[in-house]
């Protein structure tokens, strides 16, 4: 059975203070922290590029698991919009050339946005399965701040910078077990980079994510044979606190079993589920989780992963 | 039938206020009954539900006032 055996993440140590650019726009803190969420948003370094970003995240994943061996690694997939340059080369090649992983490795990058840790995980299980491989790293990079203007007052209070690896293979800590996805490409234009910055019909995307995503989640667990109240813990895209507050009363009496995790971090793309499973998942004994990213394309993907039994150690 | 009764109450439900008919100034910005940019996203899409129709970006500067609200999903 394959899954997620470990997670790690790398955020820049600088950050934004998302409540003074809040005043900036005449927004109260009271709106930063109940409707946006951030109060901070790492910054990358201008002269960091988003494979530095990777990097920082599988070394992270290495020194937490030293029974990771780098020779061992098959596979590496970087889900990423924002790639080093333009994205020719890939950027998961130049990746593997700044870890030094052996020439064996399959690399190749994923272009989807919040959606992107959902279909990669199953991107990779898929292709390791596939190809009779073990190992795979799945990282996520998506710095927006390459993209984002800093005067537009939609998107600079929304995204921060970071990046997730999670080590995909063999006896797992988090198995995959159910998926389902959805596209809407009439909606492509209210997120999209234009002219090299990204431009968002707010209206529309909080739309989308409040209404498809509750419908789309019950179609999951409907699938499946599972009410609501059979899943432990909710690990929504942190889009905003906004966004994960709509989709939780929804649910409602459900809605604290959502977890939001968004203060220090804002949303990070497709990091901000890989993150949210790092923090509160990893360490739990067992239960059921669902995990559902939406955003650009507009694209969506959920599903359901158990938290493999852990015995106790005394 | 979504009329100003009907909004003040999907906005108390909704966004976890207290608003009554008598002592809220209809005409007044949402803003100004303390409901920001994402209340009123949130606000949209309960109405929205309700009405069974969606609001048309072009018409959204238009809506806002709980009477202007009231006039389009009559």
């Amino acid at each position: 059975m394959i899954g997620i055996k470990a997670i790690a993440s790398y955020m820049p140590p600088k950050t934004t203070d998302n409540i003074a650019r809040g005043a900036g726009f005449g927004e109260t803190e009271d709106f930063i922290r109940s409707k946006i969420g951030a109060v901070r948003l790492p910054l990358k370094d201008v002269a960091q590029e988003t494979s530095d970003l990777a990097v920082e995240a599988v070394r992270a994943l290495f020194a937490k698991q030293p029974a990771l061996n780098p020779a061992a690694i098959d596979a590496l997939v970087v889900v990423t919009q924002n790639p080093d340059g333009v994205g020719l080369p890939h950027t998961a090649a130049i990746v593997q050339a700044k870890l030094g992983l052996p020439t064996h490795v399959a690399a190749f990058d994923v272009s989807l946005g919040c959606s992107g840790y959902v279909y990669g995980l199953f991107i990779l299980k898929g292709f390791l399965e596939a190809s009779g491989l073990s190992n795979g790293l799945l990282i996520t990079a998506d710095p927006y701040s390459k993209i984002v203007d800093p005067s537009d007052r939609v998107t600079s209070l929304l995204f921060g910078d970071a990046a997730t690896a999670s080590w995909v293979g063999h006896s797992p800590v988090l198995s995959l077990d159910a998926v389902s996805y959805g596209t809407d490409g009439s909606g492509a234009e209210f997120l999209k980079n234009e002219q090299s910055h990204l431009r968002m019909n707010g209206r529309q995307i909080f739309s989308f994510a409040a209404t498809q995503v509750p419908a789309h989640i019950r179609s999951l667990l409907a699938r499946e044979k599972l009410e609501p109240d059979d899943i432990d813990l909710y690990f929504l895209h942190q889009g905003s606190a906004a966004i994960v507050d709509s989709i939780a009363r929804s649910f409602a009496p459900l809605s604290s079993r959502f977890i939001k995790d968004i203060t220090e971090t804002g949303n990070t793309v497709s990091s901000s589920i890989p993150l949210l499973l790092e923090r509160h998942a990893m360490d739990e004994l067992d239960g059921r989780i669902l995990v559902s990213g939406f955003g650009v394309g507009l694209s969506w993907a959920s599903a359901l992963i158990s938290i493999q039994k852990k015995e106790i150690q005394l | 039938m979504i009329n100003e009764v009907a909004i003040l109450e999907i906005i108390n439900k909704t966004l976890d206020k207290s608003l009554d008919l008598a002592t809220t100034p209809l005409d007044q910005p949402l803003e100004s009954l303390g409901i920001d940019s994402l209340d009123f996203y949130t606000l949209l899409v309960e109405l929205e539900a309700h009405a069974g129709r969606k609001v048309p970006d072009e018409v959204l500067p238009k809506l806002q006032t709980i009477h202007a609200l009231a006039d389009f999903f009559k």
